[in-house]
């Protein structure tokens, strides 16, 4: 699974499953920290990502894609609305992924520094544990066992914002 | 979740929820508990300004103190949940969504109060007094939230009688919750007075209406108006001079206000007649005064208040009845000019409207009671009826 296009310098990722990922350059910088890298020149031929599986890389592959495709903002104030409005719904889909999934692609995409990454994963999970309990919201993150309040905790935790429980 | 997730990545994931899911979250687990109580989640999730509706409404009724929303038909409607009593409560400020008080029935400012509503909670600061003598003495209390670290900054300005004395300014600031002193040199020439009647809060400023007074040959006083201005940052105050061509034309004294970036003095020069209520904006540069313009001039056979602004231009404004002991609230309308009321009548003096804040302003803070170097012990001990929440 690899992808080349034009004659641009390529730059290859290898997963945790040791699966490997050539991509253009301009996809790869993207990454705030292969940019960093490849400007300190450590980056080898291949890059390993040792924490990232082959399943999350190439969903960050795919949306760092996208964005290095899309005209910057910043480049040209008058970028066609389209083009903006593309993205969006582009950003929507490929936030249509299961929880662990988000949970992945978050982790990896605070690895790589992606920014605008970040922002839509951190969105896409504030969306769906939006008004659910706190119950709930433990069960979709999977939040650590050994982190729970005590029943004690718990209650005074309630009592002091008893308003917001109503 | 996963332990790979960085706790602040977490947090950014929590900031953007509403201020109820924020507090529920709380009880999520240790680690979230623990992060949503600092003031750098509180940073984080900023104050969220209403882009119109509601407004928070308080006034007294007969001295008893209320608080009510003002819904978006400009209807005055329920009571906000609140165990605060707010009788014996004189606002004293409002910044960043936040309110402070001052309470103090039998000592005057006794005590400071500040009170967030989206997160119905408020904290408590005992104002020092260090020799019974300052009873005294004149002095006001001021409020202001830092706009660079949300921290809130409560002011105790004391003047002697004697003009021939120094002020004497003490600090608290809700991340140190102690007071100090501030030195000589940050304050201004004893010359100068405060009015305690108003506050505004612009950017890092507290701004109020001042006068500095000079003594003629003859043995009769005048005095000359100024803006009084403290920067929170610098903690030093200062004087905005008022060109003359604005004194000539302006109420004294004023009260100020503000709208916006800008700073709103407002007042009712007094004729034979009647009075000419008056609002003038004025645009600061600095320390200077670089524009100004008159919004409103009208003549009112009895003295009118202005209260707050509807939509950043109507003025909301206090008209008394004949006797003059309540006041009806009216809307202005700048467009067609029509004065439109807001169906409530109370004590005259007492209305104060803001914008209902979400923000998380006093969450981080326990609700321990600052108290330090008190002179009355015994007052300390009283059981106050200010609520738990």
């Amino acid at each position: 699974m690899s992808t080349s296009s034009s004659s641009s310098k390529k730059i290859v990722l290898k997963s945790a499953d040791n699966e490997t990922f050539e991509i253009d350059e301009i996809v790869a910088l993207e990454s705030q920290a292969i940019k960093n890298m490849i400007e300190d020149e450590c980056a080898d031929n291949v890059i390993p990502l040792g924490n990232i599986d082959s399943k999350t890389l190439s969903k960050i592959i795919e949306y760092c894609k996208k964005h290095a495709e899309s005209p910057k903002k910043d480049d040209n104030a008058d970028i066609d609305e389209k083009a903006v409005e593309d993205l969006k719904s582009f950003d929507a889909e490929f936030a249509k992924v299961d929880m662990p999934l988000i949970q992945d692609i978050l982790m990896a995409a605070n690895f790589l520094n992606i920014d605008n990454l970040i922002g839509l994963m951190c969105r896409t999970i504030a969306d769906r544990i939006k008004g659910k309990t706190p119950e709930e919201i433990r069960k979709i993150l999977n939040i650590n066992k050994n982190d729970l309040l005590s029943p004690e905790q718990e209650a005074k935790a309630r009592e002091e914002n008893s308003w917001a429980f109503d | 979740m996963s332990d790979n997730i960085p706790i602040e990545v977490q947090m950014d994931i929590v900031r953007r929820l509403s201020v109820k899911s924020v507090a529920q979250c709380r009880t999520v687990c240790k680690t979230w508990r623990s992060c949503i109580d600092t003031m750098h989640f509180t940073i984080l999730f900023v104050v969220r300004m209403p882009s119109t509706f509601p407004y928070i409404l308080i006034y007294q009724d007969r001295f008893k103190g209320c608080v009510k929303f003002i819904d978006k038909n400009l209807a005055v409607t329920i009571p906000i949940g609140s165990n605060i009593s707010f009788s014996g409560l004189t606002p004293v400020g409002w910044s960043h969504g936040l309110w402070c008080f001052s309470f103090g029935p039998i000592v005057r400012h006794f005590m400071g109060l500040l009170w967030n509503p989206s997160i119905e909670k408020s904290v408590r600061a005992y104002v020092p007094y260090f020799t019974l003598g300052q009873e005294y003495e004149k002095r006001l209390l001021g409020f202001g939230v830092r706009p660079d670290n949300l921290d809130s900054i409560i002011l105790k300005i004391s003047f002697p009688f004697d003009p021939k004395e120094p002020w004497t300014v003490h600090m608290f600031t809700l991340s140190s919750r102690e007071w100090r002193l501030l030195e000589n040199h940050l304050l201004l020439p004893q010359t100068f007075r405060i009015k305690k009647a108003s506050q505004a809060n612009i950017g890092r400023h507290i701004d109020w209406c001042g006068y500095e007074k000079f003594f003629s040959n003859d043995g009769s006083s005048y005095k000359s108006y100024v803006i009084v201005s403290f920067d929170m940052l610098s903690n030093r105050f200062q004087t905005l001079n008022i060109p003359d061509q604005l004194l000539r034309r302006l109420p004294l004294p004023f009260y100020v206000s503000s709208l916006g970036d800008n700073l709103v003095i407002s007042g009712n020069i007094q004729g034979d007649e009647h009075c000419v209520f008056c609002i003038w904006v004025l645009s600061l540069v600095g320390e200077t005064i670089s524009s100004f313009s008159n919004l409103l001039s009208v003549p009112s056979p009895i003295a009118l208040k202005l209260v707050a602004f509807h939509d950043h231009i109507d003025p909301i404004v206090e008209v008394p009845s004949q006797e003059g002991f309540s006041a009806t609230l009216v809307l202005y309308r700048m467009a067609s000019g029509d004065f439109q009321s807001l169906g409530i009548e109370e004590d005259a003096g007492s209305f104060v409207i803001k914008p209902y804040c979400k923000s998380l302003l006093v969450q981080s803070v326990d609700r321990t009671v600052y108290c330090r170097e008190l002179v009355y012990p015994g007052l300390a001990n009283t059981t106050l009826n200010l609520g738990h929440r």
